[in-house]
C-alpha cells in the first residue's frame, strides 16, 4: 500500500456495499432523497446536501472507478458530479428517484472522460500503486496474516479480470451493465440515465453478458 | 427469448414478462444451461468486482470545493446594485457601445465649431497631419485608418485633417475657376 493508507480494496468475500436501494414503493414521489434535494433547491439547505453526499459519495466514487480504473480521477469525477448537481439546484425538477438523476450526471461525466482520454491500458493495480507484475502483488498480499488470504488473492485476481473484460466493452454496454447489475437500477432507470429505451437497455445488457460469458467461460462452468 | 434471459435471471423483469421466460426454460435445455451460467455471472459481478474506499481527504476536499462554490455565489450576490456590472454578457455590449461612440464622434463634431479655431493655423495642422495622413486624402476622410479607430485620441487629429481636406478641395475649385 505504500505511504497512502487511506484507499482500501474490498475483496470478493466482502459484498459490494455501494449498491443503491431498490425503488421504494410509490416511485420517486416517496423518495426521501428527492425531498432532501428539494430542500437544497428551495432553502439552500446545505445540511441536506451534505446528507446526500454522505449517503451516495462512496457509491459514486466506486461507479466512476469502474469506468476510469483510477482512484484519484474517480474521486474527482464524483466531486464534479455533486458540484454539478449543487450548481444546478435551482433548476432541479424531480422526475425520477434522486439516484437516477445522480447516476445520469455521473454517467455523463464518466463517458465524457473516457471520450477525452484513452484509458486503455491504464488500469490501476487494485492495491493502489504500480506493480511490475501481478505476482509481486499477490505475494505481498499472501504474506499478510489474513486467515482467508488465499481466497482474498483469488478474489483480487477474479475482480481484476472481470474489470479488464468490462473495460473492453463498448461504453454504452458497460454503462448499462454497471448501472443495472452493480448499482441496482431498474431497466427503466437505466434507460433514463442513458437517455434511451428499455428495449435498448435489454439489448445492451444482453450483448454485454454474451461477451462476459465468452471471456469468463472458465469461471462460469 | 434469449434477450430476456439476463433480466429474468437478475430479477429485473416484471411478473408479466417473466411468465413466458419461465415457461420456455421448462422445455429448453440449452436456455436452462445458459441461465445457469448467467446466474454465476450475476454473482461474480455483485461480489468479485473491486470496490474502493475513498481516500481520507476525499470528504474534506469536497467540503472545501463546496465552500468555495458557496462563497463565490455569495460574493456575486453581495455586489448589490453594482453586481450587474460584473455580468459577463456586459463585456461585448460595453465594447460595442465604446466602438459606436468612437465611430460617431467625428460626425457629431463636424457640424459644430469646436475645432474651427485650430484651422486658422495651418502649421499646427500640418504637424498633426504628418504622422497619420495617407497618400489619398479623400480615401482617408471616408475610411479612417485602423490606428485611428483603435486609438480614439487620434480622432482629434483626424477631424482636423478631414476639415483641412474639405478646405483644400474648395480652394482648388476657386483656383480652377480663376484660371
Amino acid at each position: 500500500m505504500g505511504d497512502d493508507p487511506s484507499p482500501t480494496v474490498s475483496l470478493h468475500s466482502k459484498p459490494v456495499k455501494t449498491k443503491v436501494q431498490a425503488p421504494a414503493e410509490g416511485g420517486w414521489r416517496s423518495d426521501p432523497d428527492v425531498a432532501l434535494m428539494q430542500r437544497v433547491r428551495d432553502a439552500n439547505d446545505s445540511a441536506a446536501f451534505r446528507e446526500l453526499f454522505g449517503k451516495y459519495s462512496d457509491a459514486v466514487v466506486n461507479f466512476a472507478y469502474r469506468f476510469v480504473s483510477n482512484r484519484n480521477r474517480a474521486e474527482e469525477l464524483a466531486q464534479d458530479a455533486f458540484l454539478q448537481i449543487y450548481r444546478a439546484r435551482s433548476r432541479y425538477e424531480p422526475k425520477a428517484r434522486f439516484t437516477t438523476y445522480l447516476y445520469r450526471v455521473v454517467t455523463n461525466l464518466c463517458l465524457n472522460e473516457l471520450r477525452r482520454f484513452d484509458y486503455q491500458g491504464r488500469l490501476e493495480p487494485l492495491e493502489g500503486r504500480p506493480l511490475e507484475d501481478g505476482e509481486e502483488g499477490i505475494r505481498e498480499l499472501a504474506d499478510q496474516e489474513i486467515p482467508d488470504a488465499e481466497d482474498r488473492v483469488a478474489g483480487v485476481e477474479t475482480g481484476t479480470r472481470i474489470q479488464k473484460v468490462l473495460d473492453k466493452l463498448p461504453m454504452n454496454q458497460k454503462s448499462a451493465l454497471l448501472l443495472s447489475r452493480v448499482e441496482g437500477l431498474s431497466y427503466q432507470e437505466v434507460a433514463e440515465c442513458l437517455e434511451t429505451t428499455e428495449s435498448a437497455v435489454k439489448s445492451l445488457i444482453f450483448r454485454a453478458t454474451q461477451t462476459l460469458r465468452e471471456e469468463l467461460a472458465d469461471l462460469l462452468s | 427469448m434469449l434477450i430476456e434471459l439476463p433480466g429474468y435471471v437478475s430479477g429485473k423483469l416484471g411478473a408479466a414478462e417473466s411468465v413466458p421466460v419461465r415457461a420456455h426454460l421448462e422445455v429448453c435445455t440449452g436456455c436452462r444451461s445458459e441461465a445457469t451460467q448467467l446466474e454465476r455471472l450475476e454473482q461474480l459481478l455483485r461480489q468479485a468486482l473491486p470496490s474502493i474506499e475513498p481516500s481520507r481527504g476525499f470528504a474534506s476536499a469536497f467540503a472545501n470545493r463546496l465552500a468555495a462554490e458557496t462563497a463565490a455565489e455569495e460574493e456575486a450576490a453581495g455586489h448589490g446594485w453594482l453586481g450587474w456590472l460584473l455580468q459577463p454578457w456586459l463585456i461585448p455590449v460595453a465594447a460595442a457601445a465604446l466602438l459606436a461612440a468612437v465611430m460617431f464622434r467625428p460626425f457629431s463634431e463636424q457640424s459644430g465649431t469646436a475645432f474651427a479655431p485650430q484651422l486658422t493655423s495651418k502649421k499646427v495642422v500640418a504637424e498633426h497631419k504628418a504622422p497619420v495622413a495617407p497618400a489619398n486624402k479623400s480615401e482617408f476622410a471616408s475610411n479612417p485608418p485602423s490606428e485611428v479607430v483603435q486609438r480614439p485620441e487620434l480622432f482629434v487629429d483626424y477631424s482636423v485633417i478631414r476639415d483641412l481636406d474639405i478646405l483644400e478641395s474648395g480652394k482648388g475649385d476657386t483656383e480652377s475657376h480663376a484660371g
